[in-house]
């Protein structure tokens, strides 16, 4: 890109999104939550949206890391989500059965959380 | 769905790259939009996910041209309807057809949410509505707010 000011300006949004993105990161470790895994998706998904956007004048060097990263994020957050949804609908009548997917959904919550924390050790994103 | 690329070789400025980012993944938006007379779950799945790219590069713009924030808000209520329309069918497909009572209340928020989603969408293009500015901004979508999703 030949614009210096794109390139700066770029650069700006990269600093301010990684920030916001080790923060999330930071408090997501300290003490993961649902709160929190949101928090952390959503800034996931906002630093790989700014690479899309301005892929000629920015390079991720983490592309697979981070796209791993959301990926893992979605497992976790749609089994708590699906089972929060699972409870409200739920029919009393029918609840015995439902137990059997609530508790699959559990399971699979938990181990989604346990694969973010690993995926969260080892991910470094650094500044074009 | 793959985010399309966007050509900033010839961009003139940051509001010119702002305007041209704008424009590409608006026209993601607009192409996706008729999924919201259908109830393609896929489809509707990629239309949300269009809307959030929108809404976060919307948002990153925000300091330089505020009134797109409006058209944001709008994205992000957009996004919760879609998304909730979504969650509900990925529900279903996991509680048996022979919980009938759990699987009808389902559905209804599901249906709910859909409803919703189509008038967040027709709402947006009304004369000084939430995407007023966003139309001016990128040139597109004139007109659009009778044709599409309703």
């Amino acid at each position: 890109v030949a614009d210096d000011r794109i390139h700066e300006w770029a650069l700006a949004l990269e600093k301010s999104e990684l920030a916001a993105f080790g923060r999330v990161r930071r408090r997501f470790l300290r003490r993961p939550s649902p709160k929190r895994l949101h928090a952390l998706r959503t800034g996931a998904r906002r630093l790989r949206s700014l690479y899309e956007d301005l892929r000629e004048v920015l390079r991720c060097k983490r592309r697979a890391e981070l796209r791993r990263l959301i990926e893992l994020t979605g497992e976790a957050r749609d089994a708590g989500v699906l089972r929060d949804l699972l409870a409200a609908c739920a029919d009393a009548r029918e609840a015995p059965s439902l137990r059997r997917i609530e508790r699959a959904l559990r399971k699979r919550e938990r181990a989604g959380l346990k694969r973010i924390f690993r995926a969260l050790l080892r991910l470094r994103i650094e500044a074009s | 769905m793959k985010a399309r690329e966007i050509d900033l070789s010839e961009a003139c400025g940051v509001e010119d790259a702002m305007r041209r980012i704008a424009i590409v993944r608006f026209a993601e938006v607009l192409s996706l939009a008729p999924a919201l007379r259908h109830e393609s779950t896929v489809a509707l799945h990629a239309l949300r996910i269009a809307c959030k790219r929108l809404r976060y590069a919307l948002s990153r713009f925000a300091s330089r041209e505020p009134s797109l924030l409006e058209a944001a808000s709008r994205l992000a209520q957009l996004q919760d309807a879609l998304g909730e329309y979504h969650d509900c069918m990925v529900l279903l497909e996991a509680v048996p057809p022979a919980l009938h009572a759990t699987r009808a209340r389902v559905q209804v928020l599901a249906d709910d949410a859909h409803a919703r989603a189509r008038a967040l969408w027709r709402d947006a293009f009304a004369t000084y509505g939430p995407f007023a500015d966003l139309v001016r901004f990128t040139g597109l979508g004139y007109g659009l707010g009778d044709a599409v999703g309703s």
